[in-house]
């Protein structure tokens, strides 16, 4: 388990009162709404619609941090910048860079749900 | 508010677009002990917001449709919502021109994005804390403004502080509750003092209504006694009595017109007929005839008995030691009045007996006049003389009209007219007596009933005190009669029972008093 941080999502189970069950409500939301963003990113890259990208971006940078997905956070934070002011010539790369740490911290997260809940 | 004191739980609504974001705050707020709800979006925010009283917002500013801005200028633009603290939810690195946009728009503090429980705890401590102490800044200048409104109503109108409405300011903890609880107990102080002194007043003018009434009744008896001298035909001194009565009363009105409708006066006026002229008058020039004048007026006293009896009756109210004894001694004066040596030769027990019965008819006329509907009103200052007179005027005229025909069919307008014919230079000796009779009948029923709107036990003591002591100084000056000296009996037995019953009422008022007190405190 390398893409995600586990201490981290003990630091969210301690934010939300200890509650297990929340944590892994949370963790399962994550995983959902972090693959609808990054459907909506790559949707964006034909229109070159840089506001969806920059917002998308900005989502999962936030949202990783609280699950320990730092690669996912470093993506999103770079994207996010290079979104800021126009259409980066490295939209494309770049999503995919992101998509590949989501995936890897989306496998990490369902391995540590698994082991959670046993 | 030190940071140490425990904040209650408060109400919050978070605002995010983002699923996630959203849980992890409902999540977090709730387990600080807050309850919360979410909104997706500005407009569902408002929506929520508008549904019910939130005590703070945290709100995400990078949102779809309607972003955070729009939301904070929509509340700052609702009196009802712009009180209410908004915390902006921000990644505060990649945010910083946003989070301060927000901050001059109002927002209370910021939190980033990726927050701990110790941060979210202080930032919503911190907003929880300047907004009650905003809240109780703003309680506390409302408060002093209806303090400073009060102490002006007070100032200007004499409002009873009471009547302020100040419970929900003087029953609070604080420095401004204490200064309300002062405020109303000072200010109930000094009232309380004014309505006492102006009882006093009030019970000053009252003896002086009561002694004019009992002095003009006492010239009744004189005058009864005089015009008793030219005819013992009683149907027919009536009937002029009442002819003179009424035309005094109906003349009065032309210049002062009654206020209350004529078919409440004109009932009023009916009853009067049958209790002061049937049952009263008719047996009092009666008796008249029939006993010395310093003996008709001595059994009017009584009238203090009936007076005492009758209320108990009417209001069951218990009677007071004082009062029962009163009752005890007017009794014993009507005993001493029958049993004393006059001289008289006419029936005595049936005289007597009538002229017992006298006073309760007298006071039942002045009972049923206060327990009509609407006749005494709920200030009874407003009650006026001119409705009185023409209660008294449509009593004498009916009266009349009741008499009138049994002296015609029984043959005797003849002597009625003689009772009226002057063998003087400008008037009889008898019409002049009357007059007179009528005019101290008005004045005395009157005074009476404007007497009777105090309903005062005192007035009525003291009231029938005077009458004992007028009738004989006014039987020694019209009729050069000199009262039996056995009349100075019953006569200081009539002034204890007035004492005592004088005593009676100073104990009731300070009672009231006490009440009054205990009503403000």
């Amino acid at each position: 388990m390398h893409a995600i941080d586990s201490s981290a999502l003990e630091q969210l189970c301690e934010l939300i009162g200890g509650d297990r069950a929340s944590l892994h409500e949370l963790v399962e939301s994550f995983i959902e709404e972090g693959s609808d963003i990054l459907a909506e990113m790559t949707a964006a890259l034909p229109t070159s619609d840089a506001d969806s990208l920059r917002r998308g971006a900005h989502s999962l940078k936030s949202s990783a941090q609280d699950f320990g997905a730092a690669d996912v956070a470093s993506q999103a934070a770079t994207l996010e910048a290079r979104a800021a002011s126009t259409w980066p010539e490295s939209a494309a790369d770049d999503v995919a860079a992101l998509g590949g740490a989501f995936a890897l911290a989306r496998t990490d997260l369902i391995d540590w749900l698994e082991q959670d809940r046993t | 508010m030190t940071s140490d004191e425990h904040l209650p739980a408060a109400r919050i609504l978070i605002v995010d677009d983002q699923l996630t974001h959203r849980l992890k705050t409902l999540h977090a707020v709730q387990a600080l002990g807050h309850s919360a709800e979410t909104a997706d979006s500005g407009a569902s925010a408002l929506a929520r917001l508008k549904e019910h009283r939130f005590d703070l917002v945290l709100l995400d500013i990078l949102m779809p449709d309607m972003d955070g801005y729009e939301v904070m200028q929509f509340m700052q633009n609702d009196q009802g919502l712009a009180d209410i603290p908004v915390i902006v939810v921000s990644a505060l690195e990649s945010e910083m021109k946003a989070v301060v946009r927000a901050v001059e728009m109002g927002a209370d503090d910021v939190l980033p994005k990726h927050f701990d429980a110790v941060l979210l705890s202080a930032r919503l401590d911190s907003a929880l804390q300047r907004r009650t102490s905003r809240l109780r800044e703003q309680l506390t200048r409302e408060h002093m403004s209806t303090l400073m409104a009060a102490a002006s109503k007070v100032e200007l109108n004499g409002t009873r502080p009471e009547m302020l409405r100040l419970e929900s300011i003087w029953s609070r903890p604080s420095a401004v509750g204490q200064l309300a609880r002062v405020f109303v107990q000072m200010t109930g102080e000094v009232q309380s003092r004014d309505r006492q002194l102006q009882k006093q007043l009030d019970g000053f003018r009252t003896l002086a209504l009561a002694s004019v009434a009992g002095i003009v009744l006492g010239l009744g008896a004189a005058l009864a006694s005089s015009v008793s001298v030219a005819t013992d035909n009683v149907a027919n001194l009536a009937t002029v009595v009442s002819i003179a009565s009424a035309l005094i009363c109906l003349s009065t009105l032309l210049w002062r017109r009654p206020q209350e409708p004529l078919a409440h006066l004109l009932r009023l006026g009916a009853a009067l007929a049958v209790l002061s002229g049937l049952l009263g008058l008719l047996p009092l020039l009666w008796l008249s005839t029939q006993l010395p004048a310093s003996v008709v007026a001595g059994v009017l006293p009584l009238e203090l008995a009936a007076a005492l009896v009758l209320r108990t009756a009417l209001s069951h109210e218990k009677l007071h030691s004082n009062e029962t004894l009163a009752i005890g001694l007017c009794v014993i004066g009507g005993i001493c009045l029958i049993v004393m040596p006059t001289g008289s030769t006419v029936p005595w027990s049936a005289a007597m007996g009538i002229a017992a019965v006298l006073p309760a008819i007298g006071f039942a006329a002045t009972a049923h006049y206060l327990s009509a509907p609407g006749s005494l009103p709920a200030d009874a200052s407003t009650a006026t003389t001119s409705d009185t007179l023409a209660i008294v005027g449509i009593a004498a005229t009916l009266f009349t009209l009741v008499l009138l025909p049994y002296v015609l069919v029984h043959g005797e307008a003849n002597e009625l007219l003689a009772l009226v014919q002057r063998p003087g230079p400008l008037i009889s000796a008898t019409a002049l007596s009357i007059v007179m009779l009528a005019v101290v009948l008005v004045t005395g029923v009157t005074l009476r009933m404007l007497l009777a709107h105090q309903s005062s036990v005192v007035a009525v003591a003291v009231s029938m005190l005077c009458v004992m002591l007028a009738t004989p100084a006014w039987t020694a000056l019209l009729l050069s009669q000199q009262p039996s000296p056995w009349i100075a009996v019953p006569l200081v037995i009539y002034a204890l029972a007035a004492f005592v019953c004088t005593f009676s009422d100073g104990s009731n008022a300070k009672t009231f008093v006490k009440q009054i007190d205990l009503e403000l405190a």
